[in-house]
């Protein structure tokens, strides 16, 4: 499966009460041949490096957003963060680790 | 289409600016800073900002590759308990191909372990529920940044009942890392470039040591090529003035106590180690993290009989010298001929963010250019 057939398959958005089973930054391919590098050669996952993507659904019950990310949408957990839906966060791990200012 | 967040820290006039006004209050000068992060060591030369700074500006790579610092005997304990009857060991892309004393976890997948790839701690979580008959193993690497989200997943995963599921704890905290660097004697550092996304979860204050105690300023930095510049342009700002402390360039992330839930759900499921064994920096007391005993069910080092390996880096192989920055890459004597991100022998190779492979991948070609070893000291990367 490609990163983003992954992707789109998370983009019908969470549904409440069900938990999280696709939480991912999706690889699409790099220099080092890494599986969890993306298309810059960067690894989201294992070190201190994370993406920003804008939430597009939220489900508060399970704690989990619809996020819009550069390689298409993802799941995202939001234990961290308290976020609406057309807010920016920093996502790494399928966590959201901050919410980004509007301005 | 315009990234937000993103192309106004890639701008090219205000690049050259930052270039320009880091030359001039470096003039007259020579300072070594640490990058202590490998996002931040990785966007360095991707980026080719050394060749944006003059000579006199010295970047030298730290331990903030995760991958990286993992010694090869917890590598070891990671492939026997892969190989345990009835696991399977999920764990991040990096990890498969760092090598141990009996090859890597490519190596036992392909000898018949059940070892998966996964992009979250979440996926771990995910393969527990669907295979209630086997016992799911996390592989947890990472700092403070990654913590917090094995923290919550442990957490989720006993709010689920599940009772397969566990986590193989390495996570390691970046101060006492910091402060072995500071007090080792062949170091000699003017500043640190922070960790971004670390002090996102973890704040400020836990770096106020560096500047109280080393007298040295730090900059906690974004990851774009302007963030990083900017970074060092304040760091020459203290210098020059005399002053040290701790700022934050990354104000648009970071929040100068941290993220407060994240760090308690870090403080409920995890205490620290009294001791961990750093690849390159040996045994650093208190520096790294396991799950607290009310956690054990879900502690892989409780439930498994995991052998302990201790075992010596390759003697070719000089890892532990670039992770202390005490040499740069290209100066190691396997770098780019008997180690590559092809065929690793170290770590530092493995990870896009360790500083081997980020340099085989975006610098050696200026080398080659040269013909010649560069000197320490002459900025060009």
């Amino acid at each position: 499966m490609t990163g983003q057939q992954a992707a789109s398959a998370g983009s019908a958005g969470p549904t409440a009460g069900t938990p999280v089973t696709a939480v991912t930054v999706m690889p699409v391919g790099n220099a080092t041949e890494v599986p969890c590098a993306d298309s810059t050669g960067q690894c989201h996952l294992c070190g201190d490096v994370a993406a920003i993507g804008r939430v597009v659904a939220l489900d508060q019950e399970a704690r989990v957003a619809t996020v819009l990310l550069s390689d298409g949408p993802a799941l995202v957990a939001m234990d961290f963060v308290d976020a609406s839906v057309g807010d920016n966060v920093l996502v790494q791990l399928g966590f959201a680790l901050e919410r980004m200012p509007a301005s | 289409m315009a990234m937000r967040f993103i192309d106004e820290f890639r701008d090219r006039d205000g690049i050259t600016r930052l270039s320009a006004e880091i030359a001039r209050l470096a003039a007259g000068r020579h300072v070594k800073l640490m990058e202590v992060c490998g996002g931040h060591t990785h966007a360095i030369y991707k980026h080719g900002l050394q060749d944006l700074l003059p000579e006199s500006v010295e970047l030298v790579h730290g331990p903030g590759c995760p991958v990286c610092v993992i010694p090869m005997g917890r590598v070891d304990d990671a492939i026997a308990i892969a190989r345990r009857p009835g696991v399977i060991f999920a764990t991040y892309g990096d990890m498969m191909r760092v090598p141990s004393s009996t090859g890597s976890l490519l190596d036992a997948k392909a000898g018949g372990a059940d070892v998966r790839f996964i992009y979250s701690p979440l996926d771990a979580l995910t393969l527990a529920r669907n295979n209630p008959e086997r016992d799911v193993v996390f592989f947890a690497v990472g700092f403070e940044t990654t913590a917090p989200s094995t923290a919550a997943t442990v957490l989720r995963a006993r709010d689920e009942g599940l009772q397969n599921f566990s986590v193989f704890c390495n996570h390691v905290t970046i101060t006492p890392a910091i402060r072995a660097i500071l007090d080792s004697p062949e170091m000699s550092l003017q500043g640190f470039i922070g960790p971004g996304h670390v002090s996102t979860i973890i704040g400020l204050e836990p770096f106020d040591f560096i500047p109280r105690d080393y007298g040295i300023p730090m900059v906690v930095s974004g990851f774009e090529p302007s963030d990083i510049l900017q970074s060092v342009l304040m760091i020459l700002q203290q210098l020059n003035a005399g002053t040290a402390s701790v700022e934050n360039q990354y104000s648009r992330v970071v929040r100068g106590a941290g993220n407060r839930r994240a760090l308690e759900m870090l403080t409920e499921t995890m205490e620290l180690r009294p001791t961990f064994e750093w690849r390159g920096l040996g045994f650093i007391d208190e520096s790294a993290l396991r799950l607290r005993p009310a956690f054990a069910a879900f502690d892989a080092e409780v439930r498994f009989a995991v052998p302990n390996v201790r075992v010596t880096d390759p003697k070719a192989c000089q890892c532990g010298e670039v992770l202390k920055g005490a040499i740069r890459p290209w100066q190691c004597q396997v770098f780019g001929t008997a180690c590559t991100p092809e065929m690793p022998i170290g770590a530092c190779m493995v990870s896009p963010e360790g500083a081997c492979a980020a340099y085989y991948n975006y610098g050696r070609y200026s080398l080659m250019q040269q013909r010649a070893p560069m000197p320490v000291a002459s900025g060009a990367a």
